[in-house]
Order: C-alpha cells, then structure tokens, then sequence
C-alpha cells in the first residue's frame, strides 16, 4: 500500500464515521437553524452578502470552534477508541494523522459549509435592494465576498480541529478528552482575546503592534481577516488586522497541533510533560539542598 | 472507489474556488451610468429647478457608492465633487465606486442670467474623463456651476467665450462650492431675528403719523376718509362700526380705537395698493366665503407652476389683501374670517404683528390666516386660530414666523417654494396634520424654539440644509420628520409622542443630535432608506432607555426599542447574541435597511430645562399659555 493509499483509506474511513453518525447531519441542521435566525432578527440577508456576513461573524466564532472540538475530542480516542489499532495499520503515523485530520476536516466543512452555503444562496434570491422607482446596483457586494467569508470559516475550523485533536491525543480517557476538547473551546472562544485584552490593558502591547499580536489568537485572526477581507471591502478602510501575521498565526496553530498529534500519537499520554515537571522538581530540591 | 474519487474531487474544488476568490478582485465590475430620473436625485430646490424652465439645463453628476444599493443624481457637478470628499457620506454609504458626469450638449451658451441654454444630453462620462470648466459666467438659480465636456478642445472654446478654466476632476478642490447645510441655517437665526427687528422698527414709524382725518367728525365714512385723507397721515376711528369694503391706495395709517371694520359678507373688506399703509387697532369682519378669484386672468404672466398656486391661494377673500406694495403694518388688530385673514401678493417688509386670526371651525371649509405670495414677510406675536393654515407661504423666501401661536386647522404654517425662512418660538397646537410642514424641496429653513402640542405631526420636512432646533414636541403621532436632507435636528425635547422621529429619507446625510427623547411609545420609526447613524464627531441623543447603557443604542432596533417600556428587554438585550448581533450592526450601514443607530447616545439629558417643560406638557402639568411667546 502506498503513502497516499493509506491516507485515502483512513481519510475515507472518517468521512465514512462522520457521515454515518446522524447527530452531526442533526448537529448541521442546528446551525442551519440558529443561522436563519441570526439572520432573520439580525436583518443582514436583505442586505445582501457583506451584511450577512457581519451578522454571522460573531456566531461562528463560538459555533465554529464548538463543531470542531465536537468532532476532533474523540478523534483518537472513543469513535477511534483503541489507538493501537489504528496505529497498526501499515502506514506511516503522518499518513495516519493527514487521513485522520482530512477526513474530519472534510465532515467539518460539510457541516459548517452546508448551512452557510445554503444562506449563501439564500441571498442570491433575496438579498440587495430591488426598486422599481431607483436604478440599483449591487455597490461593493459580490458573492465572492461570500465565498472568502466561507473560506475563511472553513480555515478557521480547520484550525481548531487540529487543536482539538492535540488535546485528544495528550489524554487517554474519553472523559478527559472531552476535559481537554473543552479546555480547547475554552482557549480559543476566550483566552487569546483575554490576554491580547490584559496585555493592552497592561500597556504591554503597543497599539502599533496590536494588529499583528492578535494573528496569534486564532478566533482574533479569524475575526479580523473577515473584517479585512471581506467587510473591508465595502468600507474601504483597512488595518482591522495585520494580514500576514494572521494568515502566519493560524498557520502556526495548525501545523504545531498536527505536529503534536504526529509526536504525541504512540507516546504514554503527558510522559514528558511528567517526566520534565519530575525532572524540574528534582533540580530544584536539588538546589535548595546546596 | 469512484465515490471517493469524486468527493477527493469535489475537495480539491471548493479549495480552489476559496483559495480563488481571494485572487478574484470583487469589485471589478464598474456599476453603468442610470438614467437620471431613476437616480436618488439631490441639488437645487424644486422652485430652482422650476426657473430654469425646459430650455435651459443644470449640468449633472452620479454617484455609485459601494454600500449604497441605488445610483445618487447630483444636479450640480461640484455638489457631487463635495459629497464624493464628505466623510460623513462616507462614513453612512461607502467610498464612490464610479461617478460619472453629464456632458454638455456641444452648441451650449449661456443666457443672460448665466443660466446654461441647451438641454439635457444624457451622455454620461466617467469624471476622470472629464473636462471641467470652472470660474465661468454660468450658474443656475442654485449658483455658480461648473460645465462638463468629453472634448478637452470645446471645453477651452466655452472657457475662452465665457470665461473661466478647464480642470481635471482630480482638481474638484478648485470646483467652488458654498457648502451648506443644516448648520448654515441655525447660524443665520440670530442674524434673521435683527434683520425681522429693523424691518419692524421701519414699519412702526408709520405709527407716527399726524391725525389728519376723523371718521365721524371730519368725513362721515372710512371710504369718504380715505377719498380725502392727506398722504402721511393719520385716519383716526373712534369706538365704533364702520362700513367696508375699502381700497387704501395712499400712503396712510388707519388707526382704530376700538373700532370695528364690517365688509359686506362678499369680497375683501380692505385692499391695499399703496405702499407705506399701516393699519391698526381694528376689528376686521364681514370678509366673504369666496376661496378663489373671480377673474383666472389675474397673475397670468407668471409660469404655470407658480401661477396655478398663486391662484389657488392668492385671491381668496381676506379682510386685508396687498398687492405689491412695500412696507405694509398690520397691527394690534383682529380678524374673523370665513376665508382668508391677510394676503400679501409681492409685497415687500410687511409686518403682521399682534394680529388675531379668528378663522373657520373646520378647516376644510376655511382658508389661511396669512398668505404670503412672494412676499418676505414678518409675522409675529399673532395668534392664529381655525381657518385651515396659520400662515401660508409661496416663495416668499427670508420670511419670518416668529412668537406666534397657531390653534387648529390643518397646519401651523405651510412653506411651499420657500427657503431660508425662519420659524422660531411658536407655538403649535391641534392641527390636523402638521404644527409646520415643508414642502416643495426648498432650501435653508430654520425651525427653532418652537412649542409643538398635541397635532398629528410636530414638524414635516423635505428639501435640504434645514435646522430643526430646540424645539419641544409633545403628544404628537409623530414628532419630527426628518426628511430634509444634509440637515441638522439638534437640541429638541421630543416627549410623549407615538412616534418621536420619523426616518425617511431615502439618502440620509443628516446630523441628528443633542436631542432628548423620552417616553415615546416609538422613540423612532424608520421607513425607507438605509441605516442611519445618529451621532456625529462623538456626541449622540439622549434617549430613555438608553440611559447608563454605556454602549450604542439602536432606538428601531426591536429589543433596544423597548428598553424604556420594560426592565425586562434590558436582560434580553444583554443576551450573548442579541449583543453579538448588535455589535457589529455599523459596519457596511448603507447595506441595512430602515434603521437607526446612536453610536454615542448620552447619559443625561441635553437639555434638562427643555425636557423639564416638555414632560410638564405632556403629563398636564402645565399650559400651552405658560411656555408660548404669544
């Protein structure tokens, strides 16, 4: 079996898990619903795409990373409970990592991507304004603001999965897993913007750097690569975020929690974080001795 | 297998698709030149454009802004330059996606006001292409304006002809623009007032006269006085009934002491076609029922617009009626009238002063208290009630309305084709329809100080750079329009009202602040139009509801609009996503539909005093008598 064989069959294998587990397609029917009514009391679908786009934005900052730790907890762990059957496939752990995180970037995406497709059309039908006394035009508004938005989204939720897979493969319970996914939800919906937040408080961010110190918080980078590149468009005022610090900052996220995974996947769960905290304490009772 | 390899596929497609439409630039599609009339068109007042007529044309310019979904008609090329440069027309729709300006037609001149003869061509060119003439002889009845040509060489031949220098619409800097706006109004109040008072001072000087004449011992009847009386004199009539109609056609004061004047129920009783006539101290009765003139020939030189107002409502019988004389006082007298009270056709400084107007009980059946036909008037300290307007204004721009107090009838007092009026420290009460209403576009209006109570609607705008200021308006069904555009509503107390403001223009580019608005069922209703934010350079509204809230307040919004009706909206506006929703509600406002936002709305009344009155007012706690000039 080649490389890429056996990353199509483990990939394959998830799409397989995700499509058949009916309580994300239930999971995507919920988000189609709190999307409509987002919509319908936020009254952006009239709008046209931007408008919409602004009226969802801050929903799916906390949905987004909800579906992805929903779907990336148990990722080695539960669904895929026993973690040496998958490692005893014949293929490399990259292979069985890419298959595993594709595989549920693509049941991420259709979930995700359904709903907000769907109210993509949505607008087509019914959003700008239509007059039968004024000549209109569409303005700055174009569905290819709405594909950026999508894409952005779909960027975004990629990077929590992988987060979320980070934390499943650093415990062993499922019950810590979920502990762990939570924690991840917790830090990505909150604590970047808290610090970024505490150290502007503090003084210990400079307003000249704050555009790039947010690219580190991935649900900030996401935020503000909307408002950039989407918003902005109609605006025609910039600098709501330093866009390669962004683009770099969810990269980041993304291939150090793949790494994790690729690191962490066959190790006792925490054996080095325990063996440095042992390692640590034993220096220090050392040096107090002296 | 083929199933996998289509979703592998299908994968590959939407990445690239997202990873396009990065590439792709949104915005490469230019929106296309519409025709004018179906613009949301701006420039020049409707009696401005009336002037020019069909033979003459006002160059023109559009505008696409990219978060406003209809095509903007400028009448007046520099007006879109400033408008294109305006950050607060940014701010509320976007930066300009494509403008474009109307070419003028090839054999255009000019005529001997500067009015540009020719007409509309309809080839619109993008304004980078353009050719500008500016500094020329031309204008329009708005004021100086600038020509735009496709052909770099006809513009030089109209600059070398009639003056002026061909420019680039980079160099819109140099198009001269006055700008104005809602400002420029309540800076011309105070102003206005001091040129009213010297107006009014000229006129009390034909107090002073001599008595020359008495009625009843000199001469027998007010007509055989009047026959005899000497110019610049005084015709005196003790207490007592004196038979009309009259014509005053010489330059004398009627001074009445107690006296009262009865027409013969048919006609106007007192005609004045000399100028320098001042009547006061009379009771004015027995005025006719007719509301139109006997003979449709009268003003026919005018053009049709202005002839079929003027007479529709210029010759109305009246107790008195002026027909273009100057300086005319009509003073401590009162008026009981089926039809008209005073009509003023082309008169110059008249003064209505300390007038009571006793019109009809049903409006429909009565007519104005004062029309003023082309006629700059000063009307102050009246008081107006019945009859169907107070006073009725057709171009009769400059006029002032001040101190007064309207009771009843359809409206206050009626501006049509009629700019930079003043109508300051009145006060409104019971009208059917409106306190003041603006109709017709005009320009420059200032509506200051004003007590409004108890009508269908307060205050009623169109047009543009109109100041609707300091007024309190109370248990109306709606409060104030806000339909003038490039205005300022500042500084009103707007208090137990169904509705307190109504937003309705289309293209809003008004400054509404430092209004304290309160206990309204509805703080605002927005029908058409975009979403409009109601603060500016920081400073906002005062709203109840919204007080202590720390954040920006929308008063249409369905949660926002209710906080002041119910503790209970406050938890539900502070849900996470009612906020979530709200927050990022400015961005892109062009895009949104028939809202309001106050980014800043204040924590405590801006007028404290003001709203005191108000709420006094609306809870019946206080008299119209007690807050009124009049």
């Amino acid at each position: 079996m080649s490389r890429f064989q056996g990353f199509g069959a483990v990939a394959w294998r998830e799409v397989r898990t995700v499509v058949r587990t009916r309580s994300y397609l239930l999971l995507s029917v919920g988000l189609l619903a709190v999307f409509a009514g987002t919509l319908r009391a936020g009254g952006g679908i009239e709008g046209g795409y931007i408008p919409t786009a602004v009226d969802l934005l801050l929903p799916l900052e906390l949905l987004v990373p909800l579906v992805a730790v929903a779907l990336g907890y148990r990722a080695f762990g539960g669904e895929n409970d026993d973690r040496p059957v998958l490692l005893s496939y014949p293929v490399s752990k990259g292979s069985l990592v890419a298959g595993v995180y594709v595989g549920r970037l693509i049941g991420l995406a259709g979930i995700i991507g359904g709903p907000l497709l769907a109210v993509g059309a949505a607008v087509s039908r019914i959003g700008g304004a239509e007059s039968r006394v004024f000549a209109t035009h569409q303005g700055a508004d174009s569905p290819v603001l709405f594909v950026r938005f999508l894409a952005l989204t779909v960027c975004f939720g990629a990077v929590v999965l992988a987060m979320a897979m980070a934390a499943s493969v650093l415990v062993r319970t499922s019950r810590a897993a979920l502990a762990a996914g939570l924690a991840v939800l917790v830090v990505v919906v909150a604590g970047g913007d808290l610090l970024a937040f505490l150290g502007l408080t503090a003084d210990a961010i400079g307003e000249d750097v704050l555009g790039t110190v947010l690219g580190a918080s991935p649900n900030s980078a996401y935020r503000g690569l909307v408002l950039e590149s989407v918003v902005g468009v109609a605006t025609d005022q910039g600098g709501a975020i330093d866009v390669s610090a962004a683009v770099a900052g969810l990269a980041g996220w993304l291939v150090v929690s793949l790494g994790a995974v690729v690191v962490g996947i066959d190790r006792e769960p925490f054996a080095g974080i325990r063996t440095g905290i042992g390692e640590l304490t034993g220096r220090v009772a050392g040096a107090l001795d002296r | 297998m083929s199933l996998r390899v289509a979703v592998a596929v299908i994968c590959c497609l939407f990445v690239l698709v997202g990873a396009a439409s990065f590439v792709v630039a949104p915005e490469a599609s230019e929106p296309e030149p519409a025709p004018f009339d179906r613009t949301v068109a701006m420039g020049m007042t409707l009696e401005e454009q009336r002037m020019l007529g069909a033979d003459r044309f006002a160059p023109r310019a559009q505008v696409a802004y990219s978060q406003f979904p209809y095509v903007v008609g400028y009448r007046g090329i520099g007006l879109a330059a400033s408008a294109v440069d305006d950050p607060l027309v940014e701010q509320q729709f976007g930066y300009p996606q494509s403008v474009y300006v109307e070419a003028a037609p090839s054999d255009v001149s000019l005529d001997g006001s500067g009015y540009p003869v020719g007409g509309y061509t309809d080839e619109w060119i993008p304004a980078d292409d353009a050719h500008v003439v500016v500094d020329s002889a031309a204008r329009t009845p708005s004021g100086p304006t600038q020509l735009a040509f496709a052909d770099h060489e006809r513009a030089a031949e109209f600059a070398d002809e009639y003056g002026g220098e061909v420019v680039d619409w980079d160099d819109r800097g140099r198009f001269d623009v006055p700008t104005s706006d809602g400002s420029t109004a309540r800076n011309r109040v105070e102003t206005q007032h001091e040129d009213a008072d010297a107006t009014v001072e000229a006129t009390r000087e034909l107090l002073d006269r001599p008595v020359g004449t008495v009625v009843g011992e000199d001469e027998p009847t007010l007509r055989a006085a009047l026959d005899t009386a000497e110019a610049n004199t005084t015709i005196l009539l003790p207490q007592g009934t004196y038979e009309g109609p009259a014509e005053v056609d010489k330059p004398v004061t009627i001074r009445g002491s107690n006296a009262t004047i009865e027409g013969d129920g048919n006609g106007t009783v007192l005609t004045v076609t000399a100028d320098d006539v001042a009547i006061t101290g009379v009771s004015i009765e027995g005025v006719g029922e007719s509301l139109h003139p006997d003979d449709s020939s009268k003003a026919s030189d005018r053009p049709a617009w202005d002839r079929a107002t003027e007479e529709a409502y210029g010759y109305a019988d009246a107790a008195v009626t002026a027909d273009s004389v100057d300086r005319l006082l009509v003073t401590r007298s009162e008026v009981e009238s089926p039809a008209s009270g005073i009509i003023l056709r082309d008169t110059d400084r008249a003064v209505v002063d300390r007038v009571r107007f006793e019109g009809s009980d049903r409006w429909q059946s009565g007519f104005m208290g004062v029309t003023a036909i082309r006629s700059p008037a000063i009307v102050q300290d009246s008081t107006f009630d019945g009859g169907r307007d107070g006073v009725y204004a057709h171009r009769s721009s400059g006029i002032t309305i001040r101190d007064n107090n309207f009771i009843g009838g359809r409206f206050g007092t009626h501006f049509m084709y009629t700019s930079e009026a003043l109508f300051a420290d009145n006060c409104a009460t019971g009208q059917a329809l409106s306190g003041v209403v603006i109709m017709t576009s005009p320009s420059g209006i200032a509506i200051a100080e004003n007590v409004i109570t108890d009508t269908k609607q307060g205050i009623l705008t169109s047009g543009s750079d109109v100041y609707v200021g300091e007024n309190v308006i109370v248990g109306t069904e709606q409060g104030i329009s806000t339909s003038a555009r490039n205005s300022l509503y500042a500084d009103n107390a707007v208090v137990g009202n169904t509705v307190g403001f109504r937003a309705s223009s289309i293209f809003p580019t008004s400054v509404v602040v430092g209004n304290d608005v309160v206990d309204n069922d509805q703080h605002v209703r927005a029908t058409s139009g975009p979403l409009r934010v109601w603060s500016n350079d920081g400073r906002g509204n005062y709203w109840d509801g919204a007080a202590g809230l720390d954040r920006r307040y929308s008063p249409t919004d369905p949660v926002d609009g209710r906080l002041h009706r119910t503790g209970a909206a406050r938890t539900l506006s502070d849900a996470p996503i009612v906020r979530g929703l709200r927050t990022l509600r400015g961005e892109a406002p062009g895009m949104r539909g028939e809202s309001v936002i106050d980014a800043h709305p204040r924590s405590t009344p801006a007028n404290a005093t003001r709203l005191e009155t108000a709420q006094a007012l609306a809870d019946g706690d206080a008299t119209l008598q007690g807050g009124c000039g009049a």
